[in-house]
Parts: C-alpha cells; sequence; structure tokens
C-alpha cells in the first residue's frame, strides 16, 4: 500500500461490504504508482473489476497513472433529474400506466433495431466532440439545458482518432436508447424536503413530478474501455514495469502516449453519453406534451457523472497538485463557490442526484462548502447492490414472487422488455439508499435536500 | 464438457470446462448467448457460417477476446453465436481459435441482457491434473 484505504459505511453496510471482495480491490488501489493521500470506498461500494464500484482514487497528473478499468467499462453513466410543473395529484392510475406506456413504446433501450437515430461515421465523430452541444444543435435538447450538465455537457480534448472503428460500430447505431442492466428511467415524486432553502434554489417542492434519467455511453464507451485496458494491460508490464496485483487495475503514465490516447478516447464517451441523455429527454419531453399538453415543462435540473477520471486540482500539504480523479461509480459534488460549480448553482452548491431501485427512494442532495481531499469532492452514486443478479433472480422467481403486482400494489407501474432483467433489479438487491445516503450528509460529503419516492419505471 | 454462472455481486461470471481449450471457447459463447436470451436460443439452427481467427498471449486473454468479438457482432451485426466448427492452435502468432461460426440473425429475439464485455478480473485458465480444461471469466452487465 502506497497510501491509505478509507472506507464510509455504518456498521450494518460494513457487514453487506464484507460479502464480497470490495475491500481487498479498494486495498489495490492503493498500490498504483502516483496515488494521493488515499484511496476512497463509498457507502455504496460493491466489487467491480480492479477498483470496486464506488471507488475515489486521484493520482498525481505528472507522476501517476490512468486507469482504464479504474473508471469502468460505462464511461459517463451518469443520471439526470427533469422537473415537471405537475403535482402528482392530478395523475391518476390510468394515466399514469398510459405515460410509463409511451415512455417505453417511445424510448429504444435494447440495440440495432428500434435505434431512434442512426448516426453517420461523420455525424458520430461530431457527437464525440460536442457532447450535449451536437444534440441541442440537432434540436434534441433545449440550449438552456447545457448551463445544468456536468461540465456544460462537453469535454474538451475529445478526439475521435483516438477511438477504434470496433467501438464507431457499436456506436452509430446506439444512440438515444437506455441500454439494460441498472439503467432505467423513472417517473417520480418530491416526496420529503429536507433543505427548504436549497430547494426552492433547484425549483423543487412537495409532489411535484420529476423524471429521473439514469443511463451511458452504450457500446461505444465499453469498446473504448475494452480496447484501452487490453492496452494498458499490455504496456503496464512490458513497457513501464508497473507490477499489477489484478490485471483489470492494468494502468499506464497518465502523461505516456497510451495514457493520453485513453483519455482522448475516454472524452470521446462521455460526450457521446451526454448527447444520449439529451435525446433521450427529448423523447420524454415529447411524450410530456403529448399527455400532458405542449405548455406541459420538463426543466433539466442537473445531469451528474459517473465512471470517469477527470483533472482537478486540489491543495495537499501546502501544494497546489493536479491530479486525475477516477471516479469509478461516484459523483461529483462540489460546493457553494467552487470554480467548478455550475454558475448557476454558484450560491447553493452543485446539486448531486443519487437514484434508489424502483421501489426504493431517490435522494437529491447538495455539494458541501468544504473543499479538500477528504473525499475529493465526491460522493456515493446509488444505493450499490448485495445481492448478484442470479441470486436476485433465484429470490423472485423461487417464491413466485410477480414484481409488477407488488410494484403495483405500492402505486408504482413497472414496465420492463425483460421479466428476468425487472427481477434482477429488484429492490432488495441493493443496500438500503436511504442509509447510504445518511452516511453520506454524515461524513459531511454532501447535504440532502429532497427524498423523490418512484411512480412508473421503465427498465432495459 | 459445460459451464455454469458462478455468484458476483454486480455481475456475472462464467465457469467453463471440457476435454480441450476449443470445448471451453464453445461453452463460453453458449454461456453468453444463454444469459443474454434466457435460453431462448437452446437448439436454434444456424442461417449462415462465419469464419473466426483470433490471437492472443495466452489461452486465457484469448477467452476475454473471444467474449468479446461475439458482443461486438450482436451489437455491430446484429447476430447471435448458435453452432460452432472451431479449433485452438498455439503458433507463431500466438494462441490461436480458428473455424466456423454459424449464426442467427438477432430478429425478434433482442437480447433480455446486454453484455459490455469479457473482463481480465479473476481470469483463469489451466489445465486440470486429469488432463481436462477449466477456465473462469467475469462479464461486466
Amino acid at each position: 500500500m502506497r497510501v491509505p484505504a478509507r472506507l464510509y459505511a455504518t456498521e450494518r453496510i460494513l457487514e453487506q461490504i464484507l460479502e464480497d471482495k470490495s475491500l481487498a480491490q479498494l486495498v489495490n488501489m492503493t498500490t498504483l504508482p502516483g496515488v494521493l493521500r488515499h484511496a476512497i470506498a463509498m457507502p455504496d461500494v460493491h466489487q467491480g473489476y480492479g477498483f470496486p464500484v464506488g471507488g475515489v482514487l486521484a493520482t498525481d497528473v505528472s507522476e501517476g497513472v490512468v486507469s482504464p478499468g479504474g473508471v469502468g467499462y460505462d464511461i459517463n453513466c451518469g443520471v439526470r433529474l427533469l422537473l415537471s410543473d405537475i403535482p402528482r395529484q392530478h395523475v391518476d392510475e390510468a394515466r399514469l400506466t398510459r405515460l410509463v406506456e409511451r415512455l417505453m413504446r417511445t424510448i429504444p433501450v435494447g440495440t440495432g433495431e428500434g435505434s431512434p437515430i442512426t448516426l453517420s461515421k461523420k455525424e458520430l465523430d461530431r457527437v464525440a466532440l460536442e457532447g450535449a452541444h451536437w444534440a441541442v444543435r440537432q434540436g434534441y435538447g433545449l440550449p438552456e439545458d447545457l448551463e445544468r450538465i456536468e461540465d456544460g455537457g462537453r469535454m474538451e480534448g475529445a478526439d475521435p482518432e483516438a477511438v477504434s472503428e470496433r467501438a464507431r460500430e457499436r456506436g452509430y447505431v446506439q444512440l438515444g436508447s437506455l441500454g439494460s442492466g441498472n439503467h432505467f428511467l423513472e417517473i417520480q415524486y418530491v416526496a420529503e424536503i429536507f433543505d427548504e432553502a436549497a430547494a426552492q434554489a433547484f425549483g423543487l417542492h412537495r409532489d411535484q413530478m420529476v423524471v429521473l434519467i439514469h443511463c451511458g455511453s452504450r457500446g461505444y464507451g465499453h469498446q473504448i474501455c475494452s480496447d484501452y485496458v487490453k492496452t494498458a494491460l499490455h504496456a503496464a508490464s512490458s513497457k513501464y514495469k508497473i507490477q499489477l496485483v489484478d490485471p483489470e487495475l492494468a494502468c499506464v503514465p497518465f502523461q505516456s502516449p497510451e495514457g493520453q490516447a485513453y483519455h482522448r478516447a475516454m472524452r470521446c464517451a462521455m460526450n457521446f453519453a451526454w448527447a444520449n441523455r439529451e435525446v433521450i429527454t427529448h423523447f420524454t419531453r415529447q411524450v410530456w406534451r403529448e399527455l400532458f399538453g405542449n405548455a406541459a415543462q420538463l426543466r433539466l435540473l442537473y445531469d451528474v457523472v459517473h465512471n470517469t477520471a477527470k483533472i482537478e486540482t486540489f491543495e495537499l500539504d501546502g501544494r497546489r497538485h493536479r491530479a486525475v480523479v477516477h471516479r469509478k461509480g461516484a459523483t461529483r459534488a462540489l460546493g457553494p463557490g467552487h470554480p467548478l460549480t455550475p454558475a448557476v448553482y454558484a450560491e447553493v452548491g452543485q446539486p448531486v442526484i443519487i437514484p434508489g431501485s424502483m421501489g426504493t427512494s431517490s435522494w437529491v442532495l447538495v455539494g458541501q462548502q468544504r473543499d479538500d481531499t477528504n473525499f475529493f469532492n465526491s460522493t456515493c452514486h446509488g444505493a450499490g447492490r448485495q445481492l448478484s443478479r442470479h441470486q436476485a433472480k433465484k429470490r423472485v422467481f423461487g417464491s413466485n414472487l410477480d414484481l409488477v403486482a407488488v410494484l403495483a400494489q405500492q402505486g408504482i407501474v413497472a414496465r420492463s422488455q425483460s421479466r428476468a432483467g425487472l427481477a434482477e433489479e429488484a429492490p432488495f438487491a441493493y443496500k438500503d439508499v436511504d442509509e447510504v445516503v445518511r452516511v453520506v450528509e454524515q461524513a459531511g460529503m454532501a447535504r440532502r435536500v429532497a427524498r423523490l419516492r418512484p411512480l412508473g419505471v421503465i427498465k432495459g | 464438457m459445460g459451464y455454469s454462472w458462478i455468484p458476483h455481486t454486480a455481475d456475472v461470471a462464467l465457469r467453463l470446462w471440457g476435454a480441450d481449450p476449443a470445448a471451453l471457447y464453445v461453452e463460453a459463447a453458449r454461456g453468453l448467448v444463454d444469459e443474454m436470451t434466457d435460453g431462448a436460443l437452446e437448439g436454434a439452427q444456424p442461417r449462415q457460417w462465419r469464419s473466426v481467427r483470433l490471437c492472443a498471449a495466452s489461452y486465457a486473454e484469448l477467452l476475454v477476446d473471444w467474449l468479446n468479438e461475439l458482443i461486438f457482432w450482436y451489437e455491430a451485426h446484429a447476430l447471435y453465436p448458435v453452432a460452432f466448427r472451431l479449433r485452438a492452435e498455439v503458433r507463431s502468432e500466438g494462441y490461436c481459435l480458428l473455424g466456423e461460426v454459424g449464426v442467427v440473425p438477432v430478429g425478434e429475439q433482442v437480447a433480455k441482457l446486454q453484455l459490455k464485455a469479457a473482463t481480465y478480473h479473476g481470469l483463469r485458465f489451466a489445465q486440470a491434473a486429469d488432463g481436462t480444461w477449466e477456465a473462469e471469466v467475469v462479464l461486466d452487465i
């Protein structure tokens, strides 16, 4: 270990974490060259590849490494929250069902056929360079959305030349699709407000209907990760003589040709993911207007990012350090007045959005004032799994549980492409998100603003 | 010869066994398709054959490359592999998988679960004391 490892948890969460290999993986993170201060595991941590999901690691820009597996396969998987002006009391069960089913028909979840947009090679490269700005330019979003997306919805320094033909082939047909696994679109309402001032600044109020969208860079980003894990694996041992305790930790010096190429390609995937969420937002808004009238609005609160390696500056031992901050299944959280906090939230702090799982709450938090290296300005990104997909499926099908009916009894309309997919994402497969969020608040990472409850779920 | 799934918190891990390396690559492909389609393609007859020629630094790395190749076929060409005429050979280019794969178009059977990639985490490919072969590979969902 080159630096200490830090884990944030309650005793109950710790027991769940000890069930898998996430702690060993946290320790593995501390072995990487150029690591700064400490490796961090968030309270939603669970076993991943190389890094656990819910891991944060900062490495020095000059002397440290970048690890494609430490960012993850779904580059810029992220969450955005759209705010409506409709109270939930105005939507009865029949209308809610209509809304969910129409969204399910409009927003493709799968691959290949069904994707609403097919891009030419040239246009895909524009998406990779421009991110959400491409979508807005094409009429798939609103200009005012852009100031409410992390980094303005576009990462500078993206270079499509660093992206393989194979990644492009996976990207052509997938823009504007949700994907399967833990990705979803949820209709929710604001159930409880914890911080009136921040809620007001965000435009949140009780019983307001909102839409949460969780998805990422699809096959385009997955392939970029696969390509560069392989590059890093071979270069790490032979060229840079880095000893790896797990091959999936494969890394290269950030300043090396391989490290720079990965970072340029990773930024393409980040831009793809932002364009993807912007296009899905556009389709969601279309359905919303069809159901609630042309005047009905869905305003973007914010779009936060998981699975990235960003260059950020921190003060460490009296010296300013530029760091490569790997957030694998972690969310950036910036306090009021931080130079990177978006201008619209400069006084209150950046919104942090933490999704739950179908039957459970999701949360809106706000970044805290403190800016130091305790957490490298990060929080958790969700509830974090506690049961494997197979265990979850076994429990649902073994006990003949009709998950759609169970959720319906709680007033939640759920629709999925697959029964198995829904079962694997059952609420009991995840940790208690409320407890995870309490840890985040008690540790001082972010403050709770509002609790959201689901009304309708669309799963891939 | 066969495959099974090993519990993994967020994803899936495949355990494979067989008489020779080629058998493990076939089992890996069968496991992948079963997981994606929930077994809906069992017994499906190939509509066409595609040739395969992959080489890697080890049998283990070849397993990752092979599964990633099939994930790519699904996403970019909308094809599932359902039949196999494969051989694994050690050649001057490395550890190679050669032969033909029978495929069917995705059509109605869109994957219930899309897999992002095969990974190097926990990767294992070895010959057991009795001469048979075993492997493990984790897939990211």
